[in-house]
């Protein structure tokens, strides 16, 4: 099966602030990362806090560049699911779920005519045409989600523990993702904690130091991800 | 062109237009007087202005609350641009780092926001105007020209420091003063015609004082602006937007990361 996103050795570096006291630096979050997504698969992407994993989907996103290495796309839309992405808490859930909505790439008119369903789905009742400073944590969590079930690009990429919500809520958005990644979707999910992973990926990548030390079967890079934490501990 | 959301942005004006309606639909809901603002605003500034250059420093004439008008609303519309949308790539950064949108979006949602807001208090300065008897003619499809040449200037002008700034962010702190002193360089409160003749040439190539001359030209003195020296201006502009758009596209890649630095 040919891959539908490649990436050949990536290397990512940031600039240290500097100014007329200070000289500036450099550090590189990503050293040399290159792995293959394939269509319809799950793909987790291991790493501790800060090995540079949400700019790796980041790069996949198409927001930044690489400043080394290459990425190829072979003809695929991918999308950042981004729940509560340019939120505005004066407007109210319905102005919010339509502008997140266009900035998930939908015309006015595409969200319009599923405002019903998102409303429906997020359960908010009468809060949906109030404005969202009013609304709770979970709550505009729950908007949040509701809005991005709608999409469904080729490749969809997932950060860290999706928050939404109370435990009802909780469990029927995990559904609804368990749904989609069961189906055809391609996804990449990048997380460190060992559940979400374990669960739900047909294969995974680890990164370390920034490098892609191990990809393969889940259970095999999960093992690996286990002793290097431990060695570290141990250190 | 790999991105979803990148992809499928065909339709950049509606989703400008409507981030921009609802940009002012927030902003309104938080007043008590709502969309009276609009008006009280400029109002206020006006009447500040004219007190001090009106009346305690007696300036101009009969005519002078006219000429005070007809300068300062169009030059409130430039500088209220600059002022928006200068800082508005750096406020979009949460959102630039999770969806690929245009940068350009940023301050041109922030201009579009500044210019519909002046749309009642341009349409009140011409009512003012008329009723003050300086009746419209033919001369008066002159603004026609005059106001897409401000719009090209301003989205080039306002659009370049937007784009400057997440570089170097100190800028920002200069927008203030650079904008006073072009307003004092404007002639919003005197004529041009009172300086000495021999800088007169010179200080109309300060565009906005350019601008505001026409504006005078049409609505005081009845005639049609200098549509030469207005098409020269309007080649530059159109320049201009086209060298922004051009820096924008290139420097897509790079917001995000200087961002995060």
């Amino acid at each position: 099966m040919n891959p539908v996103i490649s990436l050949q050795d990536i290397a990512v570096s940031y600039k240290r602030s500097g100014n007329i006291f200070k000289r500036k630096s450099y550090f590189e979050v990503l050293k040399s990362v290159s792995f293959d997504i394939y269509p319809g698969e799950t793909l987790g992407i291991l790493g501790r806090n800060g090995a540079g994993k949400s700019t790796l989907l980041r790069l996949i996103a198409d927001v930044i560049q690489p400043n080394k290495g290459k990425i190829v796309n072979h003809g695929v839309s991918v999308s950042l699911l981004a729940l509560q992405a340019g939120f505005d808490i004066d407007l109210n859930g319905h102005d919010n779920a339509i502008i997140s909505g266009m900035l998930q790439g939908f015309s006015r008119q595409e969200v319009e005519a599923r405002l019903d369903e998102i409303h429906e789905y997020s359960e908010l009742g009468d809060f949906f045409f109030e404005p969202v400073r009013t609304y709770s944590t979970g709550m505009s969590a729950r908007l949040g989600f509701s809005i991005s079930t709608i999409i469904s690009p080729d490749v969809l990429l997932i950060d860290e523990t999706l928050s939404v919500g109370d435990k009802h809520f909780r469990q029927k958005a995990e559904h609804t993702m368990l749904a989609k990644i069961q189906s055809q979707q391609t996804v990449v999910l990048v997380s460190h904690t060992h559940r979400q992973i374990a669960q739900l990926c047909d294969r995974a990548i680890l990164i370390d130091d920034g490098i892609s030390i191990a990809a393969g079967n889940t259970r095999e890079v999960l093992e690996a991800y286990e002793a290097r934490l431990n060695s570290s501990s141990a250190d | 062109m790999k991105n979803h959301a990148r992809l499928t942005f065909n339709k950049p004006f509606e989703f400008i237009w409507t981030k921009a309606i609802f940009n002012l639909r927030a902003e309104v809901q938080r007043n008590y007087l709502s969309y009276g603002w609009w008006i009280i605003e400029p109002l206020l500034y006006m009447i500040v202005y004219y007190l001090v250059f009106g009346i305690l420093l007696s300036r101009g004439g009969e005519d002078f609350i006219i000429f005070l008008l007809t300068g300062l609303i169009p030059w409130m519309w430039f500088s209220k641009s600059v002022t928006n949308s200068s800082n508005s790539i750096l406020a979009g950064q949460n959102l630039m780092l999770q969806i690929g949108l245009p940068t350009i979006f940023f301050p041109l949602i922030a201009l579009l926001q500044v210019t519909i807001k002046q749309l009642p208090v341009f349409l009140i300065l011409i009512i003012f105007i008329w009723s003050y008897g300086f009746s419209p003619g033919m001369h008066w499809w002159g603004l026609i020209p005059t106001i897409i040449v401000q719009v090209m200037l301003t989205i080039t002008i306002a659009s370049a420091i937007a784009a400057i700034i997440p570089f170097i962010r100190d800028l920002s702190y200069l927008v203030p003063t650079g904008l006073t002193l072009l307003m004092f360089l404007s002639g919003i409160f005197y004529d041009y015609r009172s300086i000495a003749a021999e800088w007169q040439e010179i200080f109309l190539l300060n565009p906005i004082a350019f601008l505001l001359k026409c504006y005078r030209d049409i609505f005081i003195s009845a005639t049609s602006p200098d549509f030469i020296m207005l098409t020269y201006w309007g080649i530059a502009g159109a320049v201009g937007c086209v060298l922004v758009f051009i820096s924008y596209q290139r420097l897509r890649y790079v917001y995000p990361k200087i961002i995060m630095e």
